[in-house]
């Protein structure tokens, strides 16, 4: 019976699995009784906390009860025995007290503990998290697949030394298809498509044409309906369709009746006939939703002119035969069709083991982002490592007197050695929990989108058994370089005579200060990069544009393949109506948007004189107004100018153009020769423009304008009066009342440059993060360096105190110690930085690696922190009272 | 016979035992020896220390009635055994000695 003054009713939960397993049943009563004591004299709040602190008590004491009632029971030494344990028992014995001092170290040296702690945990955490990314995106099983032992990636080379991949023919295929190498191989081609799905609005969805064979290949099944047959796949005008399980029970809840009904893709409907078991396809960085057979492809009037190209093949080899064999295969088979073929080209099979090839071939820049990532917390894990090694080593040497006296009572080597061993293993071990808990911790954080959202395979992102592996072995190889290389350096320190230990200990002050400048050079190469990394991207934000992105809206619009015909019409229709809705200020029409694809052209004045490249683009006449480039001289295209591209027409150029062809001079009414489709045409200028940037990451470029005609592709540029949203809506609106079944996707300017700049945001993202890691460890690299070499003279202090110095002067002996290590940690990150930069060159846009204002400022943060960090324990040596000192040794 | 000295906490539990006389079941001796000693004791010391007593001969415990204040759980009643009392005895007498004319040295020193 339990009346209702007892104890909170978790606590004795806890106390009834904990208590008994120490003592027995009647001290849980006694813990009760004693409880309604003190409620009753000191209150109930305060007796519960003594109830949960003697709790902790039964749980602290509850290893060495276990180990001394094993011990007991085994030789019953304690019993006051005299004949000799057995040596397994004294070992056992010894070990016990050996973890026992472990412990109580740990207790003491509570805050030294929890830096070194923290350290290794940061290193462990930070490589563990990077290394699960690279995981997931090298080795992720794709879903879905039934059988994916002896699969291979194959791509086709056009020789052996360019390093780019061409796509693979019809040609390709048939000649792989008969080759003995493989048991089965398949094409299949990508490409976003509007996708409407029961009467919806279209979206884009990842659209997949595969070849005969695909599904049987990968050895998919259907959770509904079937898969292709063998006739369906090449078979022309079928329009038929699998569609992904995610698509299925996201966009029609899961319904078995959905099979057999029809989907819309590019407006052609497409029956479904199955639903594919979690496949998502094997595109590496987008999930797909829908395949086709490629037969459909003709149906759907997909792919029109040219030679049709796959983007990839997948093949499964015959038992034991080998990737280079198969290369050879491929390879030999591919000269065959070069020679009948375009004659002089020569093709080159890659085949990869497995369905990724690693990034995505076709993602150049994810692979950089990685490597980026995988060297920055590699460093980071050396740093800590080196942190942590001299923070063990001067733990160690701080109990140099403890081990000397023992060795001089008799204590072996090897008992030194394992005391030490097991006090630096103890803490790096917890640091190994510790570490791992962080990876865990910073895997949901990517995965939660937060930090990398453009990346979509990062959502199903896990903690497998690859990356335990991994965080295992990081683990296990700092625990051997920051534990046990400290532990047997001070063993063998205080194994020798106590006179050699000061020469020692020299030995170790010094190694300890290059480990700290170390730490310092390393957190000076991720400061910088971070460092130009952030300022690439703040440069790439502040571009100068040569036009107002504030509230302008692009749309970019291509008309059903059913309507194409009126696209012109369409086009402007929907120009008209734009123009005259409230909340627009300017419509201009352009075949692509701003920032984005360009065509090239020439520019001169007459053919005998040099031409200048440049750009040419074709814009309506309020193209300009829409985008607030200035009109310099002259006039924009009028509405009769409209369509007229042809040879004496008008032209606008910008003032590049004119300063380049016409100097100083005018060139209104002046001809220019322009190149375009090949030709050169005359036309007559009627206009000067200001110049716009075409990249955010390359300089202006001449441009010349003609007035926009027969558009297939069209993006409409607006200037809303309104906020962004609420023209965006204005937008939408419009373009669903002229055609409802379009896919419209509005954008402004600024998630335009958002989406061109989200791939060095995350760059500059992840480096910030492991530079804040790596300044966090410099501090208390610095700190603990400091307050160890202060600590080991703090009787050298108290004599120079007593014989007059003052605290000043041993405060700036201690800062300029620090400063001194910290100076030369930064002139080796400088070095070191100077080296690796070449590799962050390519992520950086107008700016070098070597900025020397980033430098100086890294340098100087670098400094200023370090200094800083050694102030704290400069401050408590220099308090030290110098008898107290004096008498303590 | 060879033994181990006594602790000084296996000191304070026999002393508070044996001032219990029938009524030292573990909260009153715990309770007991903070009352005279004005520490905070830790429950579960306490335990293993008794434990270690009783595992070297030198109290013995007999199981007593339960009691609706402790949420009617058992109690064990402890007893000091002869060996018990002679051990004490002897480490008292060793401390007794080490004492003898030290009084008039702790009083002029003040405060240790």
């Amino acid at each position: 019976v339990r009346s209702d003054d007892g104890p909170p009713v978790w606590l004795v939960w806890i106390a009834a699995r904990l208590v008994p397993r120490l003592a027995d049943e009647a001290a849980l009563g006694d813990l009760d009784e004693r409880y309604r004591d003190r409620a009753g004299a000191a209150g109930r709040a305060a007796a519960t906390r003594w109830y949960a602190r003697q709790l902790l008590g039964f749980l602290v004491r509850l290893p060495i009860a276990r180990v001394r009632a094993a011990a007991g029971r085994r030789s019953g030494f304690d019993r006051g025995s005299m004949t000799p344990a057995p040596s397994r028992v004294l070992l056992l014995r010894d070990l016990r007290a050996d973890l026992r001092l472990a412990g109580r170290r740990l207790i003491r040296d509570r805050w030294a503990a929890t830096a070194t702690i923290a350290t290794l945990a940061i290193g462990i955490g930070t490589s563990t998290a990077v290394y699960a990314v690279f995981n997931h995106t090298l080795f992720r099983p794709v879903p879905g697949i039934g059988d994916g032992s002896r699969l291979v990636s194959v791509y086709v080379r056009p020789d052996l030394t360019t390093p780019e991949y061409t796509t693979a023919t019809h040609a390709h295929l048939a000649a792989m298809r008969a080759m003995p190498a493989f048991d089965g191989l398949a094409a299949y081609r990508t490409a976003p498509l509007p996708v409407r799905i029961d009467g919806g609005n279209p979206r884009m969805l990842h659209v997949t044409s595969v070849s005969l064979g695909y599904f049987d290949l990968l050895d998919v099944e259907p959770v509904a309906g079937r898969l292709f047959t063998a006739d369906e796949y090449e078979r022309p005008d079928t329009p038929i369709a699998v569609i992904s399980e995610r698509l299925w029970r996201s966009a029609l809840g899961g319904d078995v009746a959905a099979v057999g009904a029809d989907i819309q893709v590019v407006g052609t409907p497409v029956t479904v006939v199955g639903v594919a078991r979690s496949f998502r396809g094997l595109a590496s960085v987008s999930d797909e939703d829908v395949w086709l057979p490629v037969g459909a492809d003709a149906a759907l009037n997909l792919y029109r002119g040219g030679e049709y190209r796959w983007d990839r093949m997948v093949g499964r080899l015959q038992p034991g035969v080998t990737l280079s064999s198969a290369r050879e295969q491929a390879t030999a088979a591919f000269e065959r069709i070069g020679r009948v073929g375009s004659g002089t080209r020569t093709f080159t099979a890659v085949v990869y083991p497995g369905l990724t090839d690693g990034f995505g071939l076709a993602e150049q820049s994810m692979t950089e982002l990685f490597w980026l990532a995988i060297s920055g917390s590699g460093l980071l894990l050396l740093l800590a490592c080196a942190n942590a090694a001299g923070m063990l080593l001067a733990r160690n040497l701080r109990q140099q007197r403890d081990l000397a006296l023992r060795i001089a009572i008799g204590a072996s080597r090897l008992r030194i050695v394992r005391q030490l061993l097991i006090d630096t293993s103890t803490i790096s071990a917890v640091a190994a929990i510790a570490g791992i808990s962080l990876a865990a911790f910073l895997i949901e954080l990517f995965r939660s989108d937060r930090l990398m959202s453009y990346m979509p395979v990062l959502n199903d992102l896990t903690f497998d058994w690859r990356v335990a592996v991994f965080a295992a072995l990081v683990a296990t190889l700092t625990v051997l370089l920051a534990g046990v290389l400290p532990a047997i350096l001070a063993a063998r320190t205080a194994i020798r005579a106590p006179l050699q230990a000061s020469m020692r200990r020299a030995a170790a002050g010094r190694l300890r200060r290059t480990l700290t400048a170390a730490q310092v050079a390393l957190s000076l190469a991720l400061v910088a990069s971070a460092g130009v990394l952030a300022e690439s991207v703040a440069r790439l934000r502040s571009v100068d544009l040569g036009f107002d992105p504030e509230r302008l809206l692009t749309v970019t619009l291509q008309p059903r393949r059913a309507a194409a015909a009126n696209a012109a019409a369409f086009f402007g229709e929907l120009e008209r109506r734009l123009s005259a809705t409230p909340g627009i200020d300017a419509v201009g029409v352009a075949p692509s948007p701003p920032l984005g694809s360009y065509l090239r052209t020439d520019v001169m004045v007459s053919p005998e004189v040099p031409a200048a490249p440049g750009i040419l683009r074709y814009v309506s006449s309020d193209y300009f107004r829409a985008m607030r480039i200035p009109v310099v001289a002259g006039r924009v295209f009028t509405a009769a100018e409209a369509n007229d591209q042809g040879t004496g027409g008008p032209a606008i150029i910008d003032e590049l153009v004119a300063q380049h062809l016409f100097g100083v001079a005018s060139a209104l009414g002046r001809s220019i020769h322009v190149r375009r489709r090949d030709v050169m045409e005359l036309h007559r200028i009627v206009g000067v423009v200001g110049a716009t940037a075409w990249s955010l990451h390359e300089s202006r470029r001449p441009t010349v304008y003609l007035p926009v005609a027969d558009l297939r592709v069209a993006t409409f540029h607006v200037r809303s009066a309104v906020p962004a949203a609420e023209g965006m809506q204005i937008v939408g609106r419009l373009v669903r009342e002229l055609d409802p079944l379009l896919v419209i996707d509005v954008q402004t300017i600024d998630s335009h440059i958002d989406r061109l700049t989200s791939q060095s945001r995350v760059q500059a993202r992840l480096a910030a993060m492991l530079a804040i890691f790596a300044l966090a460890l410099a501090v208390v690299g610095v700190y603990s360096a400091a307050s160890a070499s202060a600590q080991a003279r703090t009787r050298e202090f108290g004599i120079r105190m007593a014989l007059g110095a003052s605290r000043t002067a041993i405060e700036r002996d201690v800062v300029g110690g620090a400063g001194r290590t910290a100076a030369f940690g930064v002139a080796g990150g400088v070095l070191l930085y100077a080296w690796a930069s070449r590799y962050l060159e390519s992520a950086l846009h107008s700016i070098s690696a070597l900025d020397a204002l980033t430098i100086a400022v890294a340098c100087g943060l670098l400094f200023t922190v370090a200094v800083g960090a050694a102030w704290l324990p400069a401050r408590r040596a220099a308090r030290v009272d110098p008898t107290v000192t004096l008498r303590a040794e | 016979m060879p033994r181990t000295s006594l602790g000084e906490l296996e000191h304070l539990i026999l002393v508070a035992i044996l001032r219990l006389e029938d009524r030292a079941y573990g909260a009153a001796v715990i309770a007991e020896i903070e009352r005279q000693t004005g520490r905070d004791l830790s429950h579960a010391a306490t335990y293993l220390a008794l434990q270690r007593l009783r595992a070297k001969g030198l109290i013995a415990a007999r199981a007593g009635s339960g009691a609706t204040e402790r949420g009617g759980r058992a109690r064990f009643v402890f007893s000091v055994t002869k060996t018990g009392r002679d051990r004490l005895r002897e480490s008292a007498a060793a401390i007794f000695t080490l004492w003898k004319g030290l009084d008039p040295a702790l009083r002029s020193r003040g405060k240790p």
